[in-house]
């Protein structure tokens, strides 16, 4: 009993990684009270070690596509077939009812859904990103962000998929590649910086909260309606223009859609970017210091 | 040098099935003081599954854990992974740990016996290399053949423990962590994992290896401990803690009539049917 007046606030951690998992040698002294220091040092190592692990993330993200090719014709494919109906039914009815020119808004839907497509997954898979490697993460001590990368990439590779719909359109409606398109490197990179960060924090919210997932269906439902997907920032006037420019989705899908269409995004999109990249993964460090420790006890 | 340490560790599962989740922690927030007095750690439901654990396994043990249903000892063997962190107390682990519950870490049931070797194996830290140089020592040890080409949905419960066995046994682990899995396996394959981890202990240090077969522990551990409730109740040589054990167990048979069952225990080589998946 001694000893746990000593360890009431005095913390030793010490982990070296080896590998993905974050193991090697670790010592932990225990109870946690809060973030310290060293409970700071097992969130970061938690982070880096999980996206370092390239060849791993890599690796499980690729099997489980390959797997839904498994034992059918087209596998992740219907879901493009799926796709390219809506758009091209929505993009049927919506010109005629808005009288706008095919050729301009068809791609500016297509490559709006493609871009939602892979957020709105991203959130909705990585809420049981946790929950579904139970097995997993009840083998080894291993990085939880790892796991959010999985799913990250698995959907950035769904996303290539996708994005075959908006390539017909892309012919169809005569765009041309410029170099604004090369923007869609750095933008998509920075979309993925901040779908990790979402990822793993809705992850281990649901891993807790069980009911998130379906708070979390229900608003990305009503987002696809407020963010610019089907309608364009500019046909909002006056004071109402604000609620495209204030709504982070808005950002993150336009930090990928405008180089697909040809144009640069606005500044005020990278900015938005930046910014959340930075202040998600503050928000993360602190959630993984505070309760890393326990969210395994919650699977 | 591998060892493990363990502190006065306690480890507590919360549970949170038997109680409105969301709501609960909303409502709290909301009301306030006065309910979250009542709602905090005194009425929360929490299944102590270790309880002052104080325990050292160094360099050259072969540590059998023992003990009935529920006493604590696959949560231990997950504390010794790191992969639970204590309520309370302290832990130290050195070296590299290889382990091997009910699967492998990271197998897929739809991938083919190869896949699943890259996979886990990446999982446990070898890199691309070290694997494809290990893969010749596993097919050999696990005798799948021509059965590792074909997906892991297709094996036994006994097949999936020798590939499993196979690939955790081959990363040259410091520390091997073993759950009772390895009872579904046949008379001769147990006889080859003895002389393997023999041979591994020559190389590394530590096994831990959780089960309820008495041969299984007698065969293969120096050492062992006996669970009860979370408690270390022995802590010995394997042959006098088994003997107390029996006897304590022989003791309780003849006060109870009839006889209390134990579905899980298995004798060796009988396949545990619940098991399988």
């Amino acid at each position: 009993m001694a000893n746990r007046s000593v360890g009431g606030r005095r913390y030793q951690v010490c982990v070296k990684t080896n590998g993905p998992m974050m193991q090697g040698t670790l010592a932990l002294r225990i109870p946690h009270r809060g973030p310290t220091r060293s409970s700071y040092r097992v969130a970061l190592v938690d982070i880096f070690a999980g996206i370092g692990a390239v060849n791993i993330w890599g690796r499980l993200g690729w099997r489980e596509t390959k797997r839904r090719y498994r034992r059918t014709a087209f596998g992740p494919f219907w879901t493009t077939v799926g796709l390219a109906l809506f758009v091209t039914t929505l993009g049927f009815v919506w010109t005629n009812l808005w009288h706008r020119d095919p050729k301009v808004y068809l791609p500016y839907l297509t490559a709006g859904m493609v871009c939602w497509v892979m957020f709105s997954t991203i959130c909705t898979e990585g809420c049981l990103s946790l929950i579904v490697n139970e097995q997993l993460l009840k083998q080894l001590r291993i990085s939880y962000t790892l796991l959010a990368c999985t799913n990250v990439w698995r959907n950035a590779v769904l996303f290539l998929h996708n994005l075959t719909i908006f390539a017909l359109v892309f012919l169809y409606a005569g765009l041309s590649v410029t170099w604004a398109t090369l923007l869609i490197i750095p933008g998509f990179a920075l979309f993925c910086i901040n779908a990790v960060w979402i990822s793993l924090v809705l992850g281990t919210l649901c891993a807790r909260f069980r009911d998130v997932q379906q708070l979390v269906i229900t608003l990305l439902q009503i987002s696809m309606f407020l963010t610019p997907i089907f309608w364009t920032p500019d046909q909002l006037t006056g004071r109402t223009a604000i609620v495209a420019q204030v709504n982070p989705l808005y950002h993150l899908i336009a930090i990928i859609r405008d180089p697909l269409l040809g144009h640069a995004p606005e500044a005020s999109s990278w900015f938005a970017l930046v910014a959340m990249a930075i202040v998600g993964w503050m928000l993360t460090i602190y959630m993984l210091a505070k309760i890393r420790q326990r969210i395994i006890y919650w699977i | 040098m591998a060892k493990i340490e363990l502190n006065n560790v306690v480890a507590d599962f919360p549970i949170y099935g038997t109680q409105p989740s969301l709501r609960n922690a909303l409502f709290g927030r909301v009301v306030g003081g006065v309910v979250r007095r009542q709602s905090d750690s005194s009425s929360r439901v929490v299944v102590r599954a270790l309880e002052n654990v104080s325990l050292t396994v160094n360099h050259g043990d072969q540590l059998g854990i023992i003990g009935h249903n529920g006493a604590g000892k696959s949560t231990m063997l997950r504390v010794f992974a790191g992969i639970y962190e204590p309520s309370q107390g302290s832990i130290s682990i050195e070296g590299r740990v290889s382990p091997l519950f009910n699967s492998s870490p990271g197998l897929s049931l739809d991938d083919t016996g190869y896949e699943n070797i890259v996979t886990c194996g990446l999982l446990l830290g070898m890199s691309r290399d070290e694997i494809e140089r290990k893969t010749p020592e596993i097919e050999e040890f696990c005798e799948l053949n021509d059965y590792l080409s074909l997906p892991v949905r297709t094996y036994s419960s006994g097949m999936l423990v020798r590939l499993g066995f196979a690939i955790a046994t081959s990363i040259d682990p410091e520390i091997l962590l073993l759950d009772e899995e390895l009872g579904t396996g046949d008379a001769r394959f147990a006889a080859r994992a003895a002389k393997r981890v023999d041979s591994l202990i020559g190389r590394s240090s530590i096994m831990v290896l959780a089960s309820h077969s008495e041969d299984l522990i007698r065969k293969m551990c120096n050492r062992a401990i006996l669970l009860d409730h979370g408690r270390v109740v022995l802590d010995g040589p394997t042959d006098e803690v088994l003997e107390i054990y029996s006897r304590a167990n022989k003791d309780e048979a003849a006060n109870i009539a009839p006889p209390p069952q134990d579905t899980e225990q298995t004798e060796l080589g009988v396949p545990l049917a619940s098991r399988v998946g």
